[in-house]
């Protein structure tokens, strides 16, 4: 390779200026070679002296010319030649001096020689073909002009001239020839040999216009008819002006400065790859010593194609080792997506879509899925989501995420996965999440007629319940774990310096699964603070910081509620930007802004469509993410407060009830409450026992509350002493009346109705509590009861409002609903 | 022994070039935080090369390489770079910086600087080169 570099570099017409030279060479060579004999014949008085002079001044101009010449061709200045010129002006000088007489005849005889050897010289400048010619024939001139004026010596002494000469033009010719056809083959086999590297090879000079040799690959990467005479600065980097400008700057550069070491210096800033036609093409720059640049251009698309491709395995990789190590979230991720998917498809015009829970979702499980390196599915995600940022008509939102066909790159990574890992896994898999399930049927099942067996043996059932709960628990730290990957990979991606995640706290607790999209939301935090919060390591340096950042994450639990601290130690939280966003984006008004506290600003950011940054990143930023953690913290009743420092970081610290209405303990809820558990199924006991004797039949027991309707009375009573909690019974408007007619068989005024249905509601209560108290579990001392509550007590209203109140039990009737709650307020 | 200096207002980056100086035997004399102290302490410890991060503040890294070579004619300096300084880059090679780190640093960029930039080590810094990627 570097010889064949090394011959192209010579490769400007280089037989041409070779030749020429070699010509020259020896026309000069002979001039020299001949003088002597000159003198001699000279000295003999045969010839006159103007001969002499003019055969050296002759002398003289050839070799000026071939100066000429070779300066031109940018051609090294060998020492021969110096000293061939330094005889020549010698031998030119000294006849000078000796000159003294003219005659017409001689004069005419120098003119017609000096005319041979210039006409030579030029003819060699031409070709050199015709110099030989060009001297015989103007050597044959002269011998003629001897013969007709008839100086005998003149005559011989031209004819052995020209006899001399022709011998020499002929043997040099042959020879000229010879080397002439070699060289041409030479450089045949050279094209020949550089069109077959697969490599570019083209030459420009200074000026940037590129020179007429180059091999065919130029054509085929350029992806024209000829480059010669176009701007390589623009063949190279048209559509790219920064890499232009670098180019141009450093030829020129070059240009100007003589040291190779600084040459090589700015030749080494050119950009080393640039995609040209769609094409990678690798390029190097050197310097050839004519004052012209190389360039050798590469392609080099199916390394770049092999590079990415050992990328994409690389997040295959990522991908399997995250799927396999986390088998049960994933298919739970799976499971979600596939919901919202099919929601997507059967949606109709007319069903109740929730357009920003959509997006919220969406953005969620793009998080989870870049996080366990699904491309396909993440890259989608994203374009969907640049799509329908602006959109808010549920039409438009719907028919792209239909376009999107997100179905179909989650297939794709779904068949990578089971291209790896069989198709079994992840169907083996679902056997395990359906286990989960079956637990929960168990517990209903349970559930339903617990309260048909004797007390001893609801009690242990009762315990296994409440194990049979806990079972469905999943250690915190599972959920947190994947975070610590998930860090490294999005500040290597952000260019920011992390410390790895911190994660303190107790290894083995274990939290209810309804956390779990909660945790798993925690990912936009976890992306703000990386995109956002953390600076650059230049500006923490400036501020003194520690320029590695730390992230860390801890918790622990108090009195039931859990406690989930995430922290930075980045830039904090700009309240003022904050606030002024709030105003610009209509979320707030500057009067509000104005009357919040600090604290209150911080929480902006939950806010919705709430984004300090511009433009989307595929990290964070499209403004949605951390309000899904609002809301769903809301779900879990949690709440959160914002302990900012600016400049210093923040910390959020989240609490989070570790049972749903932390005041509404219902007793297969509340940690071995036996007490609690005994109590409500006996009261049920009794309720059925009531009801069946006040309206005969009884259609079903249910473990939700299910009252459709929207008249629901309510007494509850207060128990104390071996436990301490609320009993709650909640009737419908219809089975009222019927225990109205039950209790009240004479009748009552219907103005008097409402007082009627308050006292019976109390009365049934009293009743039902008070047989109960006699088959109370042998544990519970003594409970007393208090009189039925004022009914301005509003424990209820706390209870029904919460999205998902657990009620004990629904007694459905064919004449109404009859609920019982039992709080526990042991703790 | 060859003796090196460091300029750069980046602590990650000085502590990074030292760290790799350090492994291949390679003598850290000093380390300036921006161009002004970069001259004072060059003329006071003189020593063999230089790496200079182009923006410091104060006196930025051209402004110190001029006055250094001022100074010292034969001074090599090799810059710090990051991406998009190209122009500055060679500005600094017309004053004569001896060559450029473009970040992020690592022992192998940092081998092949120091070696154009003195070539008489060159075989030195080879020998040290193994030890240098190991350690890293």
């Amino acid at each position: 390779m570097q010889k064949l570099k090394k011959l192209f570099q010579t490769k400007y017409h280089p037989q041409l200026v070779d030749a020429i030279i070699k010509a020259n060479f020896s026309g000069a060579l002979l001039v020299n070679a001949l003088i002597p004999v000159v003198i001699f014949y000279l000295f003999l008085g045969i010839i006159p002296m103007e001969l002499l002079v003019a055969w050296s001044s002759a002398n003289a101009v050839v070799f000026v010319l071939r100066l000429i010449l070779q300066k031109k061709m940018r051609q090294n200045i060998t020492i021969h030649f110096w000293l061939l010129g330094f005889t020549s002006l010698l031998y030119a000088i000294l006849p000078w001096l000796v000159l003294t007489y003219s005659d017409p005849i001689h004069l005419l005889l120098v003119a017609m020689i000096i005319a041979s050897i210039v006409a030579g010289s030029i003819a060699t400048l031409v070709s050199i073909y015709h110099t030989f010619f060009t001297f015989v024939l103007i050597q044959m001139l002269g011998l003629v002009s001897a013969f007709i004026y008839m100086n005998e010596d003149i005559f011989y002494l031209s004819a052995i001239l020209a006899a001399s000469l022709l011998q020499l033009a002929l043997t040099s010719g042959y020879k000229q020839y010879n080397n002439l056809t070699e060289t041409l083959r030479l450089n045949k086999e050279l094209n020949n040999l550089l069109n077959n590297t697969e490599e570019g090879f083209l030459s420009f000079d200074a000026d940037l216009k590129c020179q007429s040799s180059f091999s065919t690959e130029c054509l085929r990467i350029f992806n024209t008819n000829t480059i010669a005479q176009k701007d390589i600065s623009l063949l190279l980097f048209e559509n790219d002006t920064y890499k232009r400008e670098i180019f141009q700057e450093a030829i020129k550069r070059c240009s100007q400065s003589d040291e190779a070491e600084m040459i090589t210096l700015f030749l080494s800033l050119i950009p080393q790859e640039h995609k040209i036609n769609n094409l990678d093409i690798s390029i190097e720059c050197k310097a050839l010593d004519n004052g012209l640049f190389m360039l050798i251009l590469k392609d080099i698309s199916d390394t770049k194609q092999l590079e990415s491709k050992i990328e994409y395995q690389h997040k295959v990789q990522q991908l399997l080792m995250n799927v396999a190590s986390n088998k049960n979230d994933f298919i739970d991720l799976k499971n979600d997506f596939e919901q919202l998917l099919k929601l997507l498809h059967s949606h109709t015009e007319n069903s109740l879509f929730n357009i920003s829970n959509i997006k919220k979702e969406l953005h969620t499980f793009k998080g989870n899925f870049s996080q366990k390196g699904m491309i396909y599915i993440s890259n989608s995600i994203h374009d969907l989501e640049l799509k329908i940022q602006n959109l808010s008509s549920q039409e438009e939102i719907l028919s792209s995420s239909k376009e999107a066909n997100l179905q179909e790159s989650f297939a794709k990574d779904i068949a990578v996965i089971n291209a790896a890992m069989g198709e079994e896994f992840l169907n083996s898999s679902r056997a395990i999440s359906v286990d989960v399930d079956a637990i929960s049927a168990i517990e209903f099942e349970l559930k339903a007629f617990v309260y048909k067996f004797n007390l001893e043996q609801q009690i242990a059932l009762n315990t296994i319940l409440s194990d049979i709960h806990k079972l469905k628990n999943i250690p915190l730290i599972e959920m947190l774990n994947p975070y610590k990957n998930y860090v490294e990979q999005m500040a290597q991606k952000l260019d920011k310096e992390v410390l790895p995640l911190k994660i303190e706290g107790n290894l083995s607790l274990k939290v209810s699964p309804r956390l779990k999209l909660f945790m798993k939301q925690l990912i936009h935090l976890f992306n703000n603070a990386l995109d956002h919060g953390i600076e650059d390591i230049e500006e923490r340096e400036a501020t003194g910081k520690n320029p590695l950042a730390q992230i860390s994450c801890s918790y622990s639990i108090n009195a039931e509620i859990l406690l989930l601290t995430l922290s930075d130690d980045g830039s904090g939280l700009d309240t003022k930007k904050l606030a002024q966003k709030a105003v610009e984006k209509g979320i707030k008004t500057a009067q509000e802004i104005e009357n919040m506290r600090e604290e209150e600003l911080c929480e902006l950011i939950f806010e919705e469509n709430f984004s300090t940054k511009e433009s989307a990143s595929e990290i964070s930023g499209i403004g949605i993410g951390l309000s899904a953690i609002k809301s769903e913290l809301k779900h879990l009743q949690g709440k959160v407060t914002i302990d900012n420092q600016l400049g210093q970081g923040v910390s959020f610290h989240f609490y989070i009830p570790l049972h749903k209405n932390k005041n509404l303990n219902l007793y297969y809820d509340a940690q071995d409450n036996n007490r609690g558990k005994s109590i409500i199924t006996t009261i049920i006991m009794q309720s059925e026992l009531f009801i069946k004797k006040a309206i005969q039949t009884i259609t079903s027991t249910s473990k939700t509350l299910e009252i459709s309707d929207p008249d629901i009375l309510f007494s509850q009573i207060q128990f104390s002493g071996g436990f301490h909690g609320k009993v709650i019974l909640l009737y419908s408007k219809n089975i009222l009346e019927a225990f109205s007619n039950y209790m009240i068989p004479e009748g009552f005024n219907a103005n008097e109705r409402d007082t009627i249905y308050q006292d019976v509601a109390d009365e049934t209560m009293n009743t039902i509590v008070g047989l109960s108290l006699q088959y109370f579990d042998k544990s519970i001392d003594a409970v007393d009861i208090s009189p039925p509550l004022p009914r301005e007590d509003t424990t209820i209203f706390t209870i029904l409002e919460s999205r998902e109140p657990k009620c004990f039990a629904t007694i459905e009737t064919q004449k109404g609903t009859f609920g019982i709650i039992l709080v526990n307020e042991d703790t | 022994m060859l003796n090196i200096m460091l300029v750069d207002d980046s602590r990650i980056i000085t502590r990074t070039l030292s760290k790799i100086m350090h492994n291949s035997r390679i003598n850290v004399v000093g380390i300036a935080s921006n161009g002004e102290e970069a001259v004072t302490m060059y003329q006071e410890l003189q020593p063999d090369i230089v790496t200079m991060d182009i923006t410091m503040p104060i006196m930025n890294g051209i402004e110190a390489l001029k006055a250094i070579k001022e100074f010292d004619d034969k001074a090599r300096v090799i810059m710090i770079t990051s991406h998009g300084e190209e122009r500055l880059v060679m500005d600094a090679i017309s004053f004569g910086a001896k060559g450029y780190i473009l970040k992020p640093i690592t022992p192998l960029k940092v081998k092949q600087a120091l070696q154009k930039a003195y070539p008489k080590f060159s075989e030195m810094i080879e020998e040290n080169y193994l030890a240098m990627t190991l350690a890293y």
